[in-house]
């Protein structure tokens, strides 16, 4: 009887314990929940690059490189010559042509487009005797197509060339070229 | 002697009976006595809140917040305090938040942070907090030594695959939505 009864305060000390160890072990932790959305959506993007030759005749280093937004600078040019020696020069006795390479690189995300279309525009009509030109697409302040197959991931080569008569007065003749890159 | 007999045995009993009656004259009363048990157990509390640099949570400051990273996209505009990292065939978009952990009634100086997804995500698409990438089957560390009392912010960031849907990409222009389960353990 006395062996049974010690038996049973035993088993109710283990009890005991046991159950204070789950107690404790079960407020020592806490939980939050944090619900979280997104909506993934199709990207594209456009920038400049310098290209390989950058900073040689027919290709000058742009400013603003690996941006959507860049600027090349073509110098002061008349039939006697460029001061740029990145520029490309060429005259005949009425006009003279400054050319140089750009590079954009179009890039896709989320897309199921293997090429893109681009276009380019002039920001302002340029005056009268000053022509620009992209891969030979005459531009305009409406969109020229420069390539309906173009590779994403890959630099696009931009022959970018404006021809000026002689009858141009002495003016800056600065322009900004707005490019639409359209995934197809 | 015979008066001090006289009152031992017929006074002091006369006294006696009439303090007796006096007291059967006032209103009843009993006593009782009431044993209060507490114990003093131990416990965490987690709380998430907003990270001044974060995105807003709703709900902050209560254990059951949601955190909305908006429209994401590798090149196109993001909701405020939404950051972004492309890689090559990835980008990434990150924003801080708070949590806080109190303790009570334990010789704690620190706590384990470990979190799981409720649910799967879409193929393309990770959820990292602090660089951790989380799954659906298991908890998974974050931190091994946060302290106890006040906001530490942590960085919960989307892995988005730059990859076309069904070609191991997300889907696109639909919300994608899952839970972070938390758990805060003390060491």
């Amino acid at each position: 009887m006395a062996r049974r009864a010690y038996l049973c305060r035993w088993m109710s000390c283990v009890l005991l314990i046991w159950g204070a160890a789950t107690y404790s072990s079960a407020q020592n932790t806490a939980t939050s929940a944090l619900v979280v959305s997104m909506s993934v959506q199709s990207s594209i993007s456009l920038e400049f690059v310098n290209g390989s030759g950058a900073g040689t005749q027919g290709t000058c280093t742009i400013t603003g490189a690996n941006t959507s937004t860049a600027s090349v600078n073509f110098g002061i040019a008349s039939l006697a010559g460029d001061n740029q020696s990145c520029v490309s020069f060429s005259s005949t006795t009425k006009s003279y042509t400054l050319s140089n390479n750009i590079y954009a690189l179009v890039t896709q995300s989320n897309l199921a487009s293997s090429g893109y279309t681009l276009t380019a525009s002039l920001g302002s009509a340029p005056p009268s005797g000053v022509a620009w030109t992209i891969n030979s697409a005459a531009l305009t302040t409406g969109a020229a197509n420069l390539t309906s197959g173009g590779s994403y991931g890959s630099n696009m080569a931009l022959y970018l060339q404006v021809t000026v008569q002689n009858t141009v007065t002495t003016s800056n003749l600065s322009e900004t070229i707005n490019f639409v890159a359209t995934a197809n | 002697m015979n008066l001090r007999k006289t009152i031992r045995v017929f006074v002091l009993p006369a006294l006696a009976a009439l303090g007796a009656l006096s007291a059967a004259a006032q209103n009843p009363s009993a006593s009782g006595s009431l044993s209060v048990q507490l114990q003093n157990g131990s416990g965490l509390q987690m709380v998430l809140y907003s990270d001044p640099s974060g995105v807003t949570l709703g709900n902050s400051g209560t254990a059951s917040a949601s955190l909305a990273f908006g429209n994401v996209s590798a090149y196109g505009a993001l909701s405020t305090n939404v950051t972004r990292t492309n890689g090559t065939n990835s980008f990434t978009v990150s924003t801080p938040f708070d949590i806080n952990v109190q303790v009570s009634g334990l010789s704690s100086s620190s706590y384990t942070l470990s979190g799981e997804l409720s649910t799967a995500l879409p193929t393309g698409v990770t959820l990292e907090v602090d660089s951790v990438s989380l799954s659906n089957t298991a908890s998974t560390p974050i931190q091994a030594k946060e302290t106890y009392g006040s906001n530490l912010a942590h960085t919960l960031s989307a892995v988005i695959s730059t990859s076309a849907s069904g070609s191991g990409g997300p889907p696109t222009g639909s919300t994608i939505t899952t839970t972070i389960n938390f758990v805060a353990t003390a060491n």
